[in-house]
Order: structure tokens, then C-alpha cells, then sequence
């Protein structure tokens, strides 16, 4: 395979990860009251 | 400020900024809701407040 | 400014033996809303805070940390506004629970500083007499003293730290001033012996509370502090959570009500009485305050803002005002903006060799994250007008004028400020209904709050009315354009209203609440606030921009790439490209999706982006750029694509005025975020119950902007106005 193609494969897969770890992220945090808010809201408004 | 009628949670905050019977109050605006100074706390109240709320004048200060 | 606090015992703390130097302090922040509490905490803990929940409730925890003077960690616990102790809502519960170290955390304060507004000093001093009463070292942060001052309110500071008997330290919090000695202040009082309350009961009232009080010793209270709740108690119609356990508590309470009442007193006004009388002379030896210009002056500004007609009309012209400004002042930034990035784009594609990197970075990447990027000075805007609005005071006004038509659908004026922060975003938006106490209320506005416009949609609604909508002037400097705009905001709030009112009358009946509101002196706001605030929300657009938007933005160019199909290379090359795009993953899902939206007026590559958005909104511009390859210098902008667009089947423009309206009209209405459902779910009170409440929210959003656009586009074409 050529360089190009593993680089962006790379990048594909981090970023699809990164997404579902937020998506994951708030949307466990929302099940427990406890959970906090801050930066990891994911809103950044 | 004569006398104050209203359920406990409204008249407990009431009475917390200082808003109890006997005290004198400046009003601002009174239509069906009223605009009026306590203590130097300018409050807005809603008109079911104001309702159970009654006011008599008082010679102005200066 | 220096501080001076009460002589210290002689002979103790000295000895050097166990210098807590090493130990975390604990000091727990308290006072009343409005008087730059938050400015304090800020200024002390600078960016190290942790935001978090406290147990078992929905109320925010913000906790933060500096260095003492001495080298000591203190960390500070930022406890909720309040006007007194007396628990009436969950927020104030909440800091009750800390102070008595009743919390289910179990944290206890070494020192409570309790910040109170030089200005009101009055009404500030009763939750102050009831912290001193706790048994805890306190601290008093006598803020926004320079407004005092230049209100020519004169406090006598020595006179007041006498006859209240702790430290108090004169600050300045917006500006930075006092600080020092507030730092110094807090350490000091860690090791001084506890305040107590500096007044005394008649001794009837004394001995009526002596059975409660000893109750309440019994259950673990300190002296001092169960001669605090006794007194408190008194007054409290409901059970508190904080003392559940306490055994006979209600039948000592009802007893010492019956005492009292048998002596001749009111008990349920008996500490407002007795702690006001108090302070009435407190305030007589130490401040003199002459009624200002600047209170006349405010009292004059509402007598017109305030006014049965005026009112609205000023309030409707200020929203017009903001959303032409948002339009219009942004517009030339963002095509500099739009420049920037394409020239960026180009370069860097042009050292690259073609191929799938190429396009990830291009398409992709600038594309994709670019055209959000786009939208940064119109979200800057919009926030610094409202941030303008709340530090001048107006929004308390706004919401007092609201009140009328709140009032309507069966809430109160306080449910506006939620409201108006659901403009910029949903999120703090719902979260501000903490402030609302009756639940039923509360749930009514945290299900309506998304429908107010979020500065997500701007680039929605900048895209489509900078293509489709003339720019015809109308009246005044106000332009079709600024006019659409207000439109769709208006639809939002007029929504808002209406669900509200729906939701009032069936799931959430209940009374209505009758609204107390502070309305704060006008204020001429600090430019330098301002900018601090305005610069802290791009910074965090920018963030989202380059984490969430980005990733995504990568997910779907990939989806838009692949899989790759064979197609015929003798066809134009931009035909090759849209019949790539509908073999690819995610043009696959359009053409899945394509059946539901076609009612509405859209053809796949809508529904695909529209189906993309849910996650952020925002994304919709970006998978559309990416959709049409508006990364790379070579294709015309964004707007002229969706304006020459045209159907393959049919010979027909794809996008005309029509959809693009019905299309707003969705996003108006449809609840596409996964944060906003995350904080419903959590403030509607988490797990199912919270879960259950969300899903209502986005089911009848949803319903709603089916419905809506269908309406716009079924309807406009029926009128003959398509096409």
C-alpha cells in the first residue's frame, strides 16, 4: 500500500474514534448525575 | 409595607431580602406588577405576589 | 486597600510544632447572586477549576485552586448564589449541606468566605449573620467597593470588622484589587478561633428555642450552628433533606413555633425580624449612603424601559438592532476569512501530488473545518451583544418584560433568561434553569429551550439566506437579509412559547409561580470584560472547531470517498465526481434516506447533510462543502455551487428560495446535538426519568421541522411560489 493510502487510513481511523469517544463521552456522562460538565461538554458555545 | 400573604417559598425569600411587615419600601412603578426598593434592593415582582401585597404611604423621607 | 482583623490570642499558633503549612486549605466561596462572586472565584483560581456536579444532585460544583502567599494550596469550593441559608431551592440546599458538613461529599471547609456586595450591604449582611454563626473562621470579601465608593457610599471598614467580628477584606474582583490581602486573610483566619453571632435573643425567645436547639446538638451540630438552624428553622414550611435524619425535629420545631406564638411572637418572620434589626444597626454606625444620581438615574431609564408600551417596543427593536449587526458587520470579516482559507487550501494542495492525502486535506480538512471557521466573526458578534446586554443590567429587564408573556403560557419572566442564553447555546441555557425553582416550571423551559436559535445555526441560516435572499432593503438600514433572519429567530421563540404553553397545560400542569427578580442599577459594562468574554467564546468555537468539527469533517469525507467505484472516464469529470459521490458510503445512506426528505423539496445530498448535522449543526455547511468539493481553489465558493445546482433528472435548480426557507425552517426546529440531549437528560434528573424527558424533547423537535419544512414546501408550492 502505498504511503498516502496508510496515512490516510491513519487519520481516518483517529478521527472516527475521536468522535465516537465523545459522542460515548456525553453521552454517559448525561446517565449519572454525578458526572461533570466543563470542557467535555462537547458544546463549546 | 402592612402585611404579606403569599405560600412559604415566595415569603421566605421575601423576608431573606428583608421584605417583611412593617417595612418601608420605595416604590418605583406599581401596574399589576409592582417595581419597588427594599432595603436598597431594587425587586420586581410578579402580579400573584403584588396581589397579596398591601402598601401604605408613609411620610416621604428625605 | 489593607485589611484589619480582630487581634490575635496571644501566645498560640507560634509554636511552630505542627505548621499546617504543608496542609490543603479548604475554603468554600458563599454569597449573594449579582455581587461578582464568579469574578472573585476567577480571579483567585485563574483557569485551574474542575467542574463537576454534587452528589446526587444536578446543582454544578465548581471547584479551584491557587497558592497562598505562604506557599499553602487552598482550594476554593464555589457554592451557589444565595440570599440566605434557607433552602428553597436545590442550589441553596446544596450549600447549606456543605456549610453544616452535611454533604454527601463530605467536605468540609476550613474557612468560608462570603462575598458581599458593597453596594447592597444591607441585605448582604443576613446571609453573612447567618454564616458567622456556623462555627467556621469567615471571611468577608466586601466586593465591588469601587462602585460604592463612586456611588458615595461611605463604609466605615474598622467599625464594621468590630461589630461583626470577623475579617473583611475590601475588593475589587473585576480589577484584580484586594486580592492579596484577601489571600492573606483566609490563611490568617484558618487558625483564629470561630465568630459567633453578635447579637443576643430576648431571653424569651432563647429559652422557647432551647429544646429545638439541644435537638439539633444531639443530631452532631455545633452549638453555634444549631443556634443558627433553631432560629432558621422556624421559618422552613418543608422538611429539608440535610436534617431527615435528625430525630423529633419537626415536633421540637412545632413546638417552638407554638411558644413563641404564645409570647406574642410571629415565629415564621421571627429571624428575618431579629436579624434585620440587627443589621439595621450595624448599618447605622458604619455606612452612610446618600440616595445617588446614578439610582435616580437607573430608576428614570426604567420608567421608559419599563413602560406598558415603550417596553416591548424598545426590547423589539434592540433584538432587531443585534440580529442586523450579527448580518451585516460580519459579513466583510468572513469573506476575508473565506479568502484566507481558500488560499491556504491551495497552497498547501499545491505541494501536495494528487491522491486520496490530497483530498483529505483539501476537501476534507479545509473544506470541511474551513467553512465552519467562516462563521467565527458572526458568533463573536451575537455573543459580545449579549454579553453587553447582561453586564448593562437590561437582560433583568428583558425578563421582567417577558414576564407578561411568559405569564401567558403559564411560566414566569425567570424562565427568560434561560431562554435568551439558549441563543447562543442550549447547553448553558437549560443549565440555567436552576434557577427556576418549581419543578414543573423547570422541566416546561429546559423542553423548550433548544428551540431558541443557538449560534450552531448561524452558519446554517448565513449559508441559505446569503444565496437565496435578496439583499433589498427594507426600512431603516434593516435588509431582507437582517429581516430573515429575525424571522427565523422569532419562529424559534414564538415555538418556544407555544410548546411551552402546550406542555403547561397537559404533562407539566401546574400553578402558577409568582416571580421575584432583582433588577441590578445600570452599569456602563467594562469594555475590558467584555472582550475577556468574548474572546473566551471564540477560543472555545475554535476549539470545537478543531476537535469535534474536525474529526467529524474527516469522517465524512471519508465516507463521501469511499468505497470507490469504477466510473466511466469519458464522461466530464464533474459528472465522474457526483457519481462517485453516490456510490460512496455516505452517498449510499443519502439515497437511503432520500424517500423521507423528498416531500420536503431535497434531493439526497441535503438529506445526507441533514442526516450528518444531528451531531453538531454546524457540520450541515461542512459536509456541504465537502459534498461539492469546496476545498480546493478551483471550485467557486459555496454559495455560487448551491445557487447554480442543478437536479440531473429533471433540469431544475435543485435549491431555490423556497427550499432554502423550508430548510431553515427544519433547522430551526430540529434538535441536532448530542450535547444538548446529554444536559437534558441530566438536568431533566438523569437516568431513565431524564432519558424519558429527552426523548420527548427531540421526537416532537423533530416532528416539528418535518412538519414545519413540509409546510414551507408543500404549501409554497401549492401557493406557486417554487421554483
Amino acid at each position: 500500500m502505498p504511503l498516502d493510502t496508510i496515512v490516510v487510513l491513519i487519520v481516518v481511523a483517529g478521527a472516527a474514534g475521536y468522535v465516537g469517544r465523545m459522542a460515548w463521552r456525553s453521552l454517559a456522562a448525561a446517565r449519572k448525575p454525578k458526572a461533570g460538565c466543563g470542557s467535555d461538554c462537547g458544546c463549546g458555545h | 409595607m402592612v402585611d404579606i400573604e403569599c405560600s412559604g417559598d415566595e415569603a421566605c425569600r421575601l423576608r431573606a431580602l428583608g421584605f417583611c411587615e412593617g417595612t418601608a419600601v420605595n416604590i418605583i412603578d406599581a401596574r399589576d406588577a409592582m417595581l419597588l426598593e427594599v432595603r436598597g434592593t431594587r425587586l420586581a415582582l410578579g402580579s400573584a405576589l403584588t396581589a397579596g401585597i398591601t402598601v401604605q404611604p408613609v411620610a416621604a423621607r428625605a | 486597600m489593607t485589611s484589619i482583623q480582630p487581634a490575635r490570642p496571644t501566645g498560640s499558633a507560634d509554636s511552630g510544632a505542627t505548621e499546617p503549612r504543608d496542609q490543603l486549605l479548604r475554603v468554600a466561596i458563599i454569597g449573594n447572586p449579582n455581587t461578582g462572586k464568579t469574578t472573585l472565584f476567577n480571579a483567585l483560581t485563574g483557569l485551574r477549576q474542575r467542574v463537576g456536579n454534587f452528589a446526587g444532585v444536578t446543582v454544578e460544583r465548581v471547584e479551584g485552586g491557587f497558592k497562598g502567599p505562604d506557599g499553602r494550596r487552598i482550594t476554593v469550593l464555589d457554592l451557589p448564589g444565595s440570599y440566605s441559608l434557607s433552602a428553597g431551592s436545590p442550589d441553596e440546599q446544596v450549600a447549606l449541606e456543605v456549610l453544616l458538613n452535611r454533604d454527601a461529599d463530605h467536605w468540609k471547609p476550613d474557612v468560608v468566605l462570603v462575598v458581599a456586595d458593597a453596594v447592597h450591604l444591607e441585605r448582604n449582611l443576613f446571609l453573612a449573620s447567618q454564616v458567622i454563626e456556623l462555627g467556621l473562621p469567615v471571611v468577608i470579601a466586601l466586593n465591588q467597593f469601587d462602585v460604592a465608593e463612586s456611588e458615595g457610599i461611605a463604609i466605615d471598614v474598622p467599625e464594621l470588622i468590630h461589630a461583626l467580628g470577623v475579617p473583611i477584606v475590601p475588593t475589587v474582583a473585576k480589577r484584580g484589587e484586594g486580592l492579596d490581602p484577601l489571600k492573606k486573610a483566609l490563611i490568617t483566619a484558618s487558625t483564629l478561633p470561630a465568630p459567633q453571632r453578635q447579637f443576643t435573643l430576648p431571653a424569651e425567645v432563647r429559652d422557647a428555642l432551647a429544646p429545638l436547639t439541644a435537638c439539633l446538638t444531639d443530631a452532631g451540630l455545633t452549638a453555634s450552628a444549631a443556634g443558627m438552624e433553631a432560629l432558621r428553622l422556624l421559618g422552613v414550611q418543608k422538611s429539608e433533606a440535610h436534617l431527615a435524619s435528625v430525630p423529633r425535629l419537626q415536633h421540637e420545631v412545632q413546638d417552638a413555633i407554638a411558644t413563641l406564638k404564645n409570647r406574642g411572637y410571629t415565629p415564621n418572620r421571627l429571624e428575618s425580624e431579629l436579624r434585620y434589626a440587627w443589621i439595621a444597626e450595624v448599618m447605622e454606625k458604619t455606612v452612610t449612603r446618600p440616595r445617588t444620581i446614578k439610582q435616580n438615574l437607573s430608576d428614570r431609564i426604567d420608567r421608559v424601559v419599563l413602560h406598558r408600551v415603550l417596553g416591548p417596543v424598545i426590547f423589539l427593536v434592540l433584538m432587531a438592532v443585534v440580529f442586523q449587526a450579527v448580518f451585516s458587520w460580519a459579513a466583510p470579516l468572513m469573506d476575508g476569512i473565506e479568502v484566507l482559507i481558500g488560499a491556504m487550501g491551495g497552497a498547501v494542495g499545491d505541494r501536495m501530488a494528487d491522491g486520496d492525502l490530497k483530498s483529505l486535506v483539501v476537501d476534507g480538512v479545509f473544506g470541511g473545518v474551513g467553512s465552519v471557521l467562516v462563521f467565527l466573526p458572526q458568533i463573536a458578534i451575537l455573543f459580545a451583544f449579549i454579553t453587553l446586554l447582561e453586564h448593562s443590567g437590561y437582560m433583568a429587564r428583558a425578563a421582567f418584560l417577558m414576564d407578561r408573556i411568559m405569564r401567558t403560557v403559564g411560566l414566569h419572566g425567570k424562565s427568560f433568561i434561560p431562554m435568551l442564553s439558549g441563543y447562543a447555546c442550549a447547553v448553558p441555557g437549560v443549565m440555567a434553569t436552576r434557577t427556576i425553582e418549581d419543578p414543573k416550571d423547570r422541566l416546561a423551559t429546559i423542553m423548550v429551550v433548544p428551540l431558541m436559535s443557538c449560534s450552531a445555526r448561524l452558519p446554517v441560516y448565513t449559508l441559505l439566506i446569503g444565496a437565496f435572499v435578496p439583499t433589498t432593503s427594507l426600512i431603516l438600514g434593516l435588509t431582507l437579509q437582517g429581516a430573515t433572519m429575525l424571522g427565523m429567530y422569532l419562529l424559534g421563540t414564538v415555538a418556544a412559547l407555544v410548546v411551552a404553553a402546550i406542555f403547561k397545560r397537559t404533562l407539566l400542569k401546574g400553578p402558577v409561580r409568582p416571580m421575584i427578580l432583582e433588577l441590578p442599577p445600570y452599569r456602563l459594562p467594562s469594555a475590558w470584560s467584555l472582550l475577556v468574554s468574548v474572546a473566551q467564546r471564540c477560543q472555545l468555537f475554535l476549539r470545537r472547531a478543531g476537535t469535534v468539527i474536525l474529526a467529524l469533517s474527516i469522517v465524512l469525507w471519508a465516507m463521501a470517498t469511499y468505497p470507490r467505484s469504477a466510473v466511466d472516464a469519458s464522461l466530464p469529470a464533474e459528472v465522474q465526481q457526483e457519481q462517485q459521490l453516490e456510490h460512496s458510503a455516505l452517498g449510499q445512506v443519502g439515497r437511503a434516506i432520500e424517500p423521507l426528505v423528498r416531500p420536503l423539496g431535497y434531493d439526497w445530498k441535503i438529506g445526507v447533510s441533514i442526516a450528518a448535522s444531528f451531531a453538531a449543526r454546524e457540520v450541515f455547511v461542512s459536509t456541504m462543502g465537502t459534498i461539492y468539493g469546496v476545498g480546493s481553489e478551483n471550485e467557486a465558493a459555496l454559495t455560487e455551487k448551491l445557487q447554480t445546482e442543478t437536479n440531473a433528472t429533471t433540469g431544475q435548480r435543485v435549491y431555490t428560495p423556497l427550499v432554502a426557507i423550508g430548510l431553515m425552517v427544519f433547522y430551526v426546529f430540529a434538535l441536532m446535538c448530542i450535547s444538548t440531549v446529554a444536559v437534558t437528560v441530566r438536568e431533566a434528573g438523569g437516568g431513565k426519568i431524564g432519558w424519558k424527558w429527552a426523548t420527548i424533547q427531540f421526537a416532537y423537535m423533530l416532528a416539528l421541522a418535518w412538519g414545519g419544512a413540509w409546510v414551507v414546501y408543500a404549501g409554497g408550492t401549492a401557493l406557486g411560489l417554487g421554483g
